[in-house]
Order: C-alpha cells, then sequence, then structure tokens
C-alpha cells in the first residue's frame, strides 16, 4: 500500500513533466517562479500597488523599473 | 526800405529756426517719457497678475531622493501588502468569529536591493519580513484573540548573483529548490484558496461527537501540502531556463536536501505551469523522511483553468504509513466588471494518514476573489467544508468561510 501511493504520486508527477515536455512549439510564458520577486500562491501579486503605482514596488534610489522602460519607449518613438 | 525789409526776412528765418530746435528738443523728452511710462506700466502689470504656473519641465520635476547612494549602479525598493480578513468557523458544536491576518499570503514588508550587470553578471539581495496579528491558521474556539507572534517574522534573508547564461546562485535564509513545487496554481483565487488547505482555518478543533467535547485534533494536524523543505538557510542553484525548464537543488544547513524541476510556457491558447521536487529533510525535521511533492496548472484563454497538486512524505517512525495528498481545482476567470478581474474557482483535496494511520481528510471549497485595479486591490469570499474519517472516532465537521481583502502596497 505504502509503495504503491507513493508510486501513485510519482507516476502523476511524471505525466506531468512529460506533458509539458512532449508539447509542440511552445512559447515563453513567465509564471514567476524566477526572477528576484517570484510569484504565485504566498507570494506578492505581480502589478501596480495602490501608493507604489505602476513599478509595485517604492524605489529608495537608483533607477525604477518605469524609468527602466522610459529610454525604450523613448527610442521607439524616436525611430518613428 | 528795400534794406529793412532785408533784415526783417533774416530775423524771420532766424526765429523760426529757433521755433524749430525747441519743438524738436520737446519731442525727444516726450519720447524719453513715453519710454519710462511702457516700463513702468509693465512692471505694474507683472506686479498685480496672479502667480503663473511653473514650466512643464519645474511641473514634472519629482522631489529629490530623502536616502542617496553614490553608486548610481544600484538600486534599492520597498515593497508590501496588507491582506485582513473575517473568518468565520463552525466546529458543528458552536461557530466564531475572528477577525485575522489571512496566511494564504500573509500581511509583510521588504526590501529588494539590485545592480546593473557587469559581464552578465548581477547580485542582489532580499530582505522580507512578516508580520501577523491573528493568523487565520493559529486562531481556535480555545484562542481567539491575540495570536501570534506580536513581532516580525523572518521570511527573506538572501543574497543572490545572477547570470543569464549560468543561472542563479542563492545564499541565506529563503526559498529552497522545492518550495512552492505543490503550490502551482494559475486560477487567480490562491489569495482565499490553494493546496495549502489549512491556511484558512488551520487553528480550528475537530469536536469529538462521541466524548461531546473538543479533541485536541486541529485541521493543521491532518491537512498538508508536502510542499517541500519551504523557506530555510540554505545554498541554492537554479539553472538557466532551457525551452520553459528550471532545474534547482539547495543544501541546508543541517544536513537536508532538495532537487526541483520546474516547467512554464504556453502553448497555444493555453498557458501551462507545473513543479515537481524531491526532498530529504530527514536532518531538520523531527517526523519527516523524505518528500514527493509537484502540481500542474493549466490556463485556457477562455479563462477556464484546472490545477492539480499531490504529495508524499515518507515518515521516520516505523510502522506509519506514508502520508499522501491529492488536490484538484477546477477555476473561471473573466473581465466582467471595468474594475478588474472577476476569478472564481471550486477545489477539492483530501490527506491521508498525517496524524493517524487510517486517518482521512477531505475538503471541498469555493473561491471568489473580485480584482480592483485602481486600488491594486483584492476583495475575496472563500467558503472550506473539512472532514476528517478516523477509525473508532466521530468527528463533526468543520464549516469555515473568510472574506477579505488583500492590498498591495
Amino acid at each position: 500500500m505504502k509503495s504503491l501511493r507513493k508510486a501513485a504520486t510519482l507516476i502523476i508527477l511524471g505525466l506531468a513533466l512529460t506533458l509539458c515536455s512532449c508539447a509542440t512549439s511552445p512559447e515563453p510564458f513567465d509564471y514567476g517562479f524566477d526572477g528576484d520577486l517570484p510569484t504565485g500562491p504566498g507570494e506578492l501579486k505581480k502589478g501596480p500597488g495602490l501608493f507604489s503605482g505602476e513599478d509595485g514596488v517604492f524605489t529608495i534610489y537608483g533607477q525604477s523599473a518605469s524609468s527602466d522602460e522610459e529610454p525604450a519607449e523613448q527610442k521607439k518613438s524616436e525611430d518613428q | 526800405m528795400g534794406i529793412s525789409s532785408t533784415a526783417r526776412g533774416e530775423s524771420d528765418e532766424e526765429a523760426l529756426n529757433k521755433l524749430k530746435r525747441i519743438i524738436e528738443k520737446q519731442q525727444n523728452q516726450i519720447d524719453v517719457q513715453q519710454e519710462t511710462l511702457q516700463d513702468l506700466k509693465q512692471q505694474v502689470e507683472a506686479l498685480s497678475a496672479p502667480s503663473t504656473p511653473p514650466s512643464p519641465q519645474v511641473a514634472e520635476k519629482k522631489p529629490e531622493a530623502v536616502v542617496k547612494s553614490r553608486n548610481d549602479k544600484v538600486s534599492l525598493t520597498i515593497y508590501g501588502q496588507v491582506n485582513r480578513a473575517a473568518l468565520y468557523a463552525n466546529d458543528g458544536d458552536e461557530g466564531n468569529w475572528f477577525f485575522v491576518d489571512n496566511d494564504n499570503s500573509s500581511t509583510r514588508i521588504g526590501l529588494l536591493g539590485s545592480t546593473n550587470a557587469i559581464d552578465d553578471f548581477s547580485i542582489g539581495t532580499r530582505f522580507e519580513v512578516e508580520f501577523q496579528t491573528n493568523p487565520s491558521n493559529e486562531v481556535s474556539q480555545e484562542d481567539k484573540n491575540g495570536v501570534g507572534d506580536n513581532n516580525f517574522k523572518r521570511r527573506h534573508f538572501d543574497i543572490f548573483v545572477t547570470s543569464k547564461r549560468f543561472g542563479k546562485l542563492s545564499l541565506g535564509y529563503g526559498s529552497t529548490a522545492s518550495d512552492n513545487t505543490a503550490e502551482v496554481d494559475l486560477s487567480g483565487t490562491d489569495v482565499v484558496g490553494y493546496s495549502s488547505i489549512a491556511d484558512m482555518a488551520g487553528g480550528q478543533f475537530f469536536f469529538d461527537n462521541d466524548t461531546d467535547t473538543l479533541s485536541n485534533t486541529s485541521i493543521n494536524d491532518v491537512f498538508a501540502n508536502f510542499d517541500g523543505i519551504g523557506r530555510d538557510d540554505r545554498l541554492r542553484y537554479d539553472t538557466p531556463d532551457f525551452y520553459g525548464f528550471v532545474a534547482s537543488g539547495s543544501v541546508i544547513s543541517g544536513d537536508a536536501a532538495d532537487v526541483a524541476l520546474r516547467y512554464s510556457a504556453k502553448l497555444g491558447d493555453f498557458k501551462l505551469a507545473a513543479a515537481a521536487s524531491y526532498s530529504d529533510p530527514a536532518g531538520t525535521s523531527d517526523s519527516a523522511d523524505d518528500r514527493l511533492a509537484g502540481s500542474i496548472s493549466v490556463l485556457h484563454g477562455s479563462g477556464f483553468s484546472l490545477t492539480f497538486a499531490a504529495g508524499n512524505e515518507d515518515y521516520k517512525v516505523s510502522g506509519r504509513d506514508d502520508g499522501t495528498l491529492y488536490y484538484g481545482k477546477f477555476g473561471y476567470q473573466r473581465k466582467f466588471f471595468s474594475i478588474g478581474t472577476t476569478a472564481m474557482s471550486v477545489d477539492y483535496g483530501r490527506n491521508d494518514d498525517l496524524d493517524q494511520n487510517g486517518d482521512e481528510a477531505s475538503t471541498v471549497g469555493f473561491q471568489f476573489v473580485q480584482n480592483i485595479d485602481q486600488w491594486a486591490t483584492e476583495y475575496y469570499l472563500g467558503y472550506r467544508y473539512h472532514d476528517l474519517d478516523r477509525d473508532n472516532t466521530d468527528f463533526k465537521d468543520i464549516n469555515a468561510l473568510m472574506t477579505g481583502l488583500r492590498v498591495k502596497f
């Protein structure tokens, strides 16, 4: 019984990962496993904050996430 | 006669010239006075006019940072959330209301430091603590108020070096490789319910129908998702992303270790995320020898989602059956209202042999989450039914209802 349950769990996990690896032409999708602030149950939600705004964090010093994006947008408009 | 007329003609001409000079001189004086008047008029207008708005450049200028660094290649950010709820729990004998910190995702604050990459390498630090008064998984029929540490509790004290080519190396107190591998969930309702069943009302004790008293067996004792080793003092390595796969391993202070594999990708209309782990916490756990955990979640473009989790724990005590977990969730999310996405789900979970051999603990739940985007807030409502079957004992079921708000600040 003990080994049967362990085997069942392993089979479920194995099937799940096999399904993933057999999938055709996958595109990148960032679930939030990695990164400096991972997301998921129990973790902070992705996205803006009530007081911190678009960045979702207060930048005490250094470049904020939104200012990081600014040059790229500016460059795009300059290109156009 | 001729002489006198000539003399008069000369004097008339002189008089005319003299008058002409006088007129020119007066005209000059008038011009100067006009200029002076114009200047004065401008000064009066400037003084009497309302204050003019600053130029756009001045208006958009942000206040100077209070804290400064002499290193312009670094950044430091502060983040956090508050998650408070009202919890009602009924053990079949009596019902109680509690005002709690929702342990599905606790109230917390953190500091994240990072640097610009140099030759693909960057270093960062993460400092994060939680502060829970009346945690939802600790309040009980016997402990209704003032529950919790009344202090900050560690979550992350971490230093990490990251490289796109070589991966990530983390040293400190933080997530082990196996942490969160039983909790992958794309339903959008995890703030009020996911595979960690006991987070909602874990401290509630089952009521023993035979003895007509409160037992000493709580929801925490019989439900668990075997989510690896969790957070601990460890050295962890994560490989770079390889076609959506990331492998991880960590060694934990006190002779414990774990390995994990994670995958995430978009396949047509499906978003998919999965994780699995094996952990050996024998050196740091009093009861567990090893654990297996895994979960997979799929979200279709239509908003429907499916989530499964499973786990197994081998106990040190001889004669004990392995503890097991099976969990499933069906969800749907859509933007019904302009304020934000609405997500709802139903789930079922079963844990066997956790507290004692033969224990069968099962749960059914319903979750509802309304996102309020402009406030970075989620309103949630969750219901959970808990049932425990134990040989020669008749426990009453526990029903729990929780509603509250999570605000990311």
